[in-house]
């Protein structure tokens, strides 16, 4: 109650300060605000998430967010969930620790980095720098892929992939991933801005081909490959439906689906799921605000200029 | 000329050599399957055994069953209310970020984070913020905002309601997408030439004037591409659905249909025959939209 009344008094006085202000101060206050109010709704949920991380099951449905600060003490406030978390999973398949389902992640997510960027990398090469055969139909069929949906190609990739004896391994969702078509159009676009006469010169200095693409093309597209390298970790991290259908050993899963199966699990107690997801979103966080420049350079220098 | 046609030659070899590796890997794991899938649409079966031949018939069914067209149908809400307000509040964020203040890069970044750690996982925290009991922190607000204002507090069931489960996951894929395509236009406004706005407003051009008739058709192309992602992947929406609300609720999307029909059901024909008409209708509301596009150009 006083807490709303408060709000409506300092939004009152706001509103009376911007129309005593100069009117060209006002609006960049104005702009300001609606920002401030903006960014708050983006990131409310992450801090409602990690303050639930933190809380102690006792009080999670007390507070919102975080108790007030007077009543912090380790009954209130703690690493309870996280201990939790890591304290060990009792299922039909023996003990199953979390940090098991981190390591997967991460093994799979960095797999399923570098192994796109070779292979999209190189096939963007070639689309960009050299004349062959069926091009134009190689490059169509990739343009009508990306309108499919990938619920299309499940069913007979599940066919191939239990017939190849691959069910249950990585190699079901490695072989599948490795190719992107997406990324490989952004490597074409940003190698067609790659002048001819560097390859050409490469070429007359004795240079092969593979060492050409290696040593000459690669490092000039490299905000690119940053930008490549973080969509293709973010698309391995986050990957559902793949790990969901082809894993069934529970030490193999990865983080998304072990958080959704555990989703009906810890309702009573969903600060254990949340000091997860933290866990969670936390790696491919650090990534994007480490390479952020390079991907934003290198998805508009492909997507806009197009 | 020999020598000439020679080089072309080796020209394609080493073009197709280079090719190889990629090519390969969508013959085996998107081509063939989709021409598997094609033909298993024609087929009844299911977990891959005794397909017989049956023509029409999965297509005719999705038209019969309520289903699959209550899916069509919800698939279609989704879109119309997802791709113009996508459009709109990525525009407008893109438009409060395109200025250089003090703190303007930390305001960026703050915006930036969803697309960070979109996926499954942020999307499941949701169901939580927007639990329907009075404990739910969207509700928490909403019922003390109701009991300031004088009203009986009433927690609105978000994701487990038909009115409201829509909408509900309406705004959380927005949180995440309107992330991500702002970025997108934000870079074509910094494109934008300073000295159009200056001369325009020497002119004596207004400040919507300005943004009509530079800003607009400036970044028209961008936005146009931002319509035309964003469509195809309110077409494909699954994940937030799934997660959310598993189908219930009004909320079950053709490609959510697509999958219960292939790995619950297990009936492989009929999934394909909905994944199919659904690739239909993308790939024509895509060229639909580009010559649209054009003709505004």
């Amino acid at each position: 109650m006083n807490a709303w009344h408060g709000m409506i008094l300092a939004a009152a006085a706001v509103y009376v300060a911007l129309r005593l202000a100069r009117r060209k101060a006002s609006t960049v206050y104005a702009r300001y605000l609606l920002l401030a109010v903006a960014s708050g709704l983006v990131l409310s949920p992450f801090v409602w998430l990690v303050c639930s991380a933190f809380k102690d099951k006792d009080v999670l449905m007390q507070f919102t967010f975080l108790p007030p600060v007077r009543d912090w003490s380790p009954d209130t406030v703690n690493l309870q969930n996280f201990r939790d978390l890591f304290s060990g999973q009792q299922t039909a398949q023996g003990t199953v620790y979390f940090w098991e389902y981190i390591v997967n992640s991460l093994f799979l997510a960095g797999a399923g980095t570098i192994i796109p960027l070779f292979f999209c990398s190189l096939g963007g090469y070639a689309l960009a720098k050299f004349r062959f055969r069926a091009k134009k139909l190689l490059m169509a069929f990739m343009l009508a892929t990306m309108m499919m949906p990938g619920m299309l190609f499940l069913a007979p990739v599940y066919r191939m992939i239990y017939q190849l004896g691959w069910m249950d391994t990585y190699w079901a969702l490695l072989v599948p991933g490795a190719v992107n078509v997406f990324g490989m159009f952004l490597f074409r676009q940003a190698i067609t801005a790659v002048p001819d006469s560097l390859i050409e010169a490469a070429r007359m200095d004795g240079a092969g081909e593979f060492g050409i693409y290696l040593h000459v093309v690669m490092p000039l597209v490299r905000p690119m490959s940053a930008a490549f390298c973080l969509i293709a970790f973010l698309g391995a991290w986050n990957a559902f439906v793949g790990p969901q259908v082809f894993l069934q050993t529970q030490s193999k899963l990865t983080l998304p689906v072990v958080l959704n199966q555990s989703l009906g699990l810890y309702v009573q107690h969903y600060g254990t799921y949340m000091a997860g997801t933290l866990l969670a979103i936390i790696p491919p966080a650090v990534l994007f605000f480490a390479l952020q420049k390079e991907f934003v350079a290198g998805l508009t220098s492909g997507a806009v200029k197009g | 000329m020999g020598r000439l046609a020679g080089r072309r030659a080796s020209e394609a070899a080493t073009g197709w050599i280079l090719m190889t590796p990629a090519a390969t890997v969508l013959t085996v794991c998107v081509f063939v399957p989709t021409l598997i899938a094609l033909a298993l649409s024609f087929t009844q079966c299911s977990r891959f055994l005794n397909a017989h031949f049956v023509g029409f018939d999965n297509y005719l069914q999705i038209v019969r069953d309520r289903e699959c067209l209550g899916a069509f149908v919800n698939t279609l809400y989704y879109l119309v209310l997802f791709v113009p307000l996508n459009l709109a509040i990525s525009l407008g964020v893109a438009l409060l970020l395109n200025r250089t203040f003090r703190g303007m890069k930390l305001i960026r970044s703050i915006y930036f984070v969803p697309v960070a750690v979109s996926g499954i996982v942020a999307v499941s925290v949701f169901r939580f913020i927007f639990h329907s009991g009075a404990a739910g922190p969207v509700n928490a607000l909403l019922t003390s905002l109701q009991s300031a204002m004088g009203f009986d507090p009433q927690p609105v069931p978000w994701l487990w309601d038909s009115r409201w489960a829509m909408p509900t996951i309406i705004f959380i894929t927005l949180w995440k997408s309107t992330a991500f395509f702002s970025i997108i236009i934000l870079a074509a406004l910094q494109d934008v030439p300073r000295e159009l706005h200056e001369a325009a407003a020497v002119d004596g051009a207004g400040r919507w004037a300005r943004f009509a008739h530079i800003t607009v058709p400036s970044v028209a192309p961008v936005l146009a591409m931002v319509a035309t992602l964003s469509s195809i992947g309110a077409f494909r929406v699954f994940e937030p659905m799934f997660v959310l609300t598993g189908g219930r609720y009004d909320t079950q999307t053709i490609a959510l249909k697509a999958y219960t029909t292939a790995f619950q059901t297990g009936e492989l024909g009929l999934a394909n025959a909905i994944s199919f008409a659904l690739m239909v209708i993308i790939l024509l509301a895509t060229l639909g939209m580009n010559r649209l596009s054009r003709r505004f150009e």
